[in-house]
């Protein structure tokens, strides 16, 4: 994804973070979706052994194919829709903000973005047998902002990445002190 | 009541219309919010692959059927050996 046309970077900025939810939760998702492919296998199995006559039939069977080759155009596009929709999603965390890029669906999309200095508790959470194998979780983030909570959602190594905003937030802190330390001046 | 079963295929083609309108959609978000690496032009291509595998799968199946065929619903059989015998 261009991060030039999601953010426009202020001079000195940097991205710290560029995040996705882990590969396993889309590779989840898609092995479902590849099970699905299979079910038409089984209700052709399932019909040839028991009513066979209805394969042949001359209303039945083409009914049969088209709903068939239907099905397999939607499910294909289902897996496709569910990779554009893990792909779109995105966490930018930079030394100035944070960026919330939501792909839901086709036609909702939503971009949040967060000042650091307004960030005022990072909590990390790793539920499961699956999170805590594969390493990923969920990575709270309190504001003062209007809106007061941020979720990184199935991000990898959330306790690394709960541990590098802490410090970028005591950065921002530090560098905003001394400025207006600067300005008294 | 008989009908053509070409019939079958209106509701078919509008699946796949409506398949190919939401797929056209999906690469159009996959450009338009910049996400035009090599993971997303991979599996684009798969994608599209895919489609073009299934649609001849199902083509090579479609053509078999004689869509001119007429069927017609009846509620009994048309042999006189199925009634009940009296």
């Amino acid at each position: 994804m261009h991060i030039d046309e999601l953010i426009h970077k202020k001079s000195g900025e940097q991205v710290v973070f560029f995040l996705r939810r882990h590969i396993i939760v889309f590779i989840g998702g898609m092995l479902l979706i590849i099970f699905m492919m299979f079910i038409p296998f089984g209700a052709y199995w399932l019909i040839n052994a028991n009513w066979p006559q209805l394969l042949n039939d001359t209303l039945i069977g083409p009914i049969m194919k088209l709903v068939a080759s239907a099905y397999y155009f939607w499910v294909w596009l289902f897996l496709f829709s569910n990779f554009i929709d893990y792909y779109l999603d995105a966490w930018i965390v930079t030394n100035d903000r944070i960026l919330n890029v939501e792909q839901s669906g086709l036609f909702n999309r939503t971009v949040s973005e967060l000042d650091l200095i307004n960030i005022q508790d990072v909590t990390s959470e790793v539920h499961g047998v699956l999170p805590f194998l594969f390493g990923y979780g969920d990575v709270f983030v309190q504001t003062a902002a209007e809106k007061s909570r941020f979720v990184f959602e199935q991000v990898p190594q959330p306790e690394e990445i709960r541990k590098r905003l802490l410090m970028l937030v005591e950065e921002e802190q530090k560098n905003l002190r001394s400025v207006n330390r600067r300005a008294e001046e | 009541m008989s009908f053509s079963l070409g019939l079958l295929l209106i509701p078919y083609l509008l699946a796949i219309l409506l398949f190919l309108v939401l797929a056209v959609l999906n690469v159009y978000h996959l450009i338009r919010y910049g996400a035009t690496t090599g993971t997303s032009f991979v599996f684009t291509f798969i994608f599209m692959a895919g489609a073009v595998i299934i649609a001849f799968v199902s083509w090579q199946m479609l053509a078999q059927i004689d869509w001119t065929t007429s069927v017609g619903f009846s509620l009994y059989s048309s042999s006189a050996a199925d009634l009940p015998q009296i």
